[in-house]
């Protein structure tokens, strides 16, 4: 369990509350008790805490006006938020627009609160950053995850799909989706199955894959195989015939599309030159050019050594 | 020559055909026509993966086949409501040549 | 007679999963606990029960994965994974296990499957293993109705036998619909793709299917050559008719035919051993 959170106490009474902001002293954590509420928001903006625990004990409806600005505003709303409540309140509050994260009932049991503390952090780190399409994790995780793996035998893979966007505009987004969906689950089960990495979605149709180096060849055939055989129920016998399908392009010009692929960039994490994220996905997006040339789908590993 | 699934295999039937191995069906067979086989040898086979044997009618211990009337009269209650129609008794044919064909070779070997 | 078919249909919309073969949960059991088991493994038991086979299509189509037209078990396992299509599997049977007096039925829509991949290689057509699975889910009617209607079902296999009529004859006159019907309800409630309702439906009755022909004949040939061979049971011993249509649309001959039951004959004997031990998983 973690020490040394930063906590913020907000409560009216400050008798029942710094009970509760000793306990939490004396396991370690840094409490700021605060009961001003007018100072509230602006401390909570000027040095965001780890933790926000709100004594709703009253349900004091300015308290409660101030917990839901800040949960209300996205780049706060990351912040755990606690309400020590009475034992009523599951039954009477309104759930539907609730901006707590958990409660836990008066009286209070300082073992259950701590272990509500350290849940939300972990749930809040879990699905804040997942895209809302695939639920993989997104751009924060993923840069997480990559600059763990740096310097070891790890591939960080790129995943995009070859002519993604015409499809889209030819078949609209409900079939879009699908297909990303789609791709999602395709990489990480060939992730999951071949022993364990992680996978994220970075946005649109790019999608990152972290395997042992010892794996990648593997995993990336069972992607494209995979693949492969699930588009079979995107396009029809004739258009799977003639390797391409009719739609209009952006300009409204009727054009010949190539069938989706995908096509994946493996960049090995203990190469000396890739020592930073930003150089990772350098190397990527090099690779990926290369790889798109075929026009099929494919997967290209960086053999480049040297700096 | 029956082909049988290789469950309900026993001891002491005798291989008509060679078994070959369905990773490696050009190369030598498991076991040759004639082979009497043991239960171990069963055994292996089966975890090698082979699904049907072809042993020699009459070999000792095999169950009593069902009489040649017997399956034919159940063809005949099989294929009883569509008689009359010329496709249908083709196919009937066809599965009484067969019953008739499996059934022959019980008289000699 | 309205009455008894509106029932039968609302019961069916809330049906929530299939009963599957005690030795199929008992192999599936055992290739979940054993690390060298293969993802094809696993695909070809759950491909072989027909509950199982329906419920796993279910879930990938249904809107909390956000797919659809997913009609094969293979693809079922590339897009949810092999975790949970075993768990989906393992669980979904533990208060409906089938007796093995349905074996028989199990052994039916098996043979199905088998004569219809036959069927569709020895022609040349496309999306065989589609054709496949339609033909392994055509009779999920009757095992609703097994399931759901336990004393309808064996006043039907007693009509059967006392009247001398067929299982669908029967089928009509007790619920007003028969397992066709019943299965193209199930398979439709359970947002099943079209390529596999139209076939179920239609098994029967070639000349109504419509988008689908070519895999509705394919599947109405396949119960039929399976009948005709005797194996498994499937409610009545009575080989339905090849429907005319069904016999153009595929452009049969009786050359065709020979081979294709010569080729289904030798495979019967793999797919009873196959049978035999799943029986023998559960321990006979």
């Amino acid at each position: 369990m973690a020490t040394d959170l930063r906590i913020t106490l907000i409560a009216r009474d400050p008798e029942p509350a710094s009970r509760v902001a000793c306990h939490l002293q004396g396991t370690g954590h840094k409490v700021a008790l605060l009961t001003e509420l007018g100072n509230v928001l602006g401390l909570i903006y000027a040095d965001p805490p780890d933790i926000i625990i709100a004594d709703l004990f009253t349900m004091d409806a300015g308290l409660l006006a101030v917990v839901e600005s800040v949960k209300s505003d996205s780049y706060f709303s990351a912040i755990p938020l606690l309400g020590l409540v009475k034992a009523d309140f599951a039954a009477t509050y309104n759930w539907e627009h609730s901006t707590l994260d958990d409660f836990i009932a008066h009286p209070i049991d300082r073992c259950e609160l701590i272990a509500r503390i350290n849940m939300s952090r972990q749930r809040i780190k879990r699905i804040f950053d997942n895209n809302p399409l695939t639920r993989l994790p997104g751009n924060t995780s993923i840069q997480r995850a990559v600059e763990n793996v740096l310097g070891t035998p790890m591939a960080v893979c790129y995943v995009d799909i070859n002519n993604f966007k015409p499809y889209n505009d030819v078949y609209g987004f409900f079939r879009g989706d699908t297909v990303l969906r789609m791709v999602s689950r395709i990489i990480y089960n060939a992730v999951k199955e071949s022993g364990g990495g992680f996978t994220g979605h970075i946005g649109g149709d790019d999608f990152v894959f972290i395997v042992p180096l010892e794996r990648v060849d593997s995993v990336c055939v069972t992607i494209i195989d995979n693949f492969t055989t699930i588009i079979t129920d995107l396009f029809d016998e004739e258009e799977k015939l003639k390797g391409y399908y009719v739609g209009k392009n952006r300009k409204g010009e009727t054009e010949e599309f190539p069938l989706l692929g995908v096509c994946i960039a493996v960049v090995p994490a203990n190469y000396p030159q890739t020592r930073h994220f930003g150089k990772v996905a350098e190397v990527a997006a090099e690779l990926k050019n290369k790889a798109k040339e075929s026009g099929k789908s494919c997967y290209l590993i960086d053999r480049r050594k040297g700096g | 020559m029956q082909t049988i699934p290789i469950a309900t295999a026993e001891a002491d039937m005798v291989l008509a055909r060679d078994v070959r191995s369905p990773a490696n069906p050009d190369g030598p067979p498991l076991c040759g026509a004639g082979v009497v086989l043991t239960q171990a040898m069963i055994t292996r086979l089966r975890n090698l993966g082979i699904t049907t044997l072809s042993v020699k009618k009459g070999s000792p211990l095999m169950e009593e086949d069902t009489r040649l009337d017997e399956r034919l009269a159940a063809l005949d209650r099989r294929f009883k409501r569509v008689a009359h129609d010329p496709l249908m008794l083709v196919l009937k044919e066809i599965h009484r040549s067969r019953i008739l064909r499996d059934m022959g070779e019980a008289d000699g070997r | 007679m309205e009455d008894k078919r509106s029932k039968v249909r609302s019961i069916i919309k809330s049906t929530q999963s299939l009963p599957a073969i005690p030795g199929i949960i008992a192999k599936l059991n055992s290739l979940s606990a054993d690390k060298k088991a293969s993802i094809h493994d696993m695909a070809r038991i759950v491909s072989s029960d027909q509950g199982l086979c329906a419920r796993t299509l279910r879930l990938v189509n249904s809107p909390s994965y956000g797919f659809s037209r997913v009609s094969t078990i293979t693809n079922a396992m590339i897009l949810l994974g092999v975790d949970v299509v075993a768990s989906l599997c393992l669980s979904s049977s533990i208060f409906q296990i089938m007796e093995t007096s349905v074996l028989g039925l199990w052994e039916h829509s098996l043979g199905a499957g088998t004569a219809s991949t036959i069927i569709a290689r020895k022609l040349g057509l496309s999306e065989c293993a589609e054709i496949s699975t339609a033909a392994l889910l055509h009779d999920i009617g009757k095992i609703i109705i097994k399931s759901n209607f336990e004393d309808d079902y064996k006043q039907i296999l007693a009509m059967v036998t006392t009247r001398e009529i067929s299982f669908s004859e029967a089928e009509l006159e007790l619920l007003g619909a028969d397992h066709a019907e019943l299965g193209g309800w199930l398979a439709t409630s359970w947002l099943l793709p079209e390529k596999l309702i139209e076939p179920i439906i239609c098994h029967h009755e070639v000349h109504k299917s419509s988008a689908h022909q070519t895999k509705t004949a394919v599947v109405h040939l396949a119960d039929v050559l399976i009948k005709a061979s005797g194996f498994g049971l499937s409610g009545d011993e009575y080989v339905p008719q090849i429907h005319p249509m069904a016999w153009q649309k595929l452009e049969m001959n009786e050359r065709l035919l020979d081979e294709i039951v010569e080729e289904l004959e030798e495979k019967l004997i793999e797919v009873k051993n196959f049978s035999m031990e799943i029986q023998a998983s559960h321990g006979h």
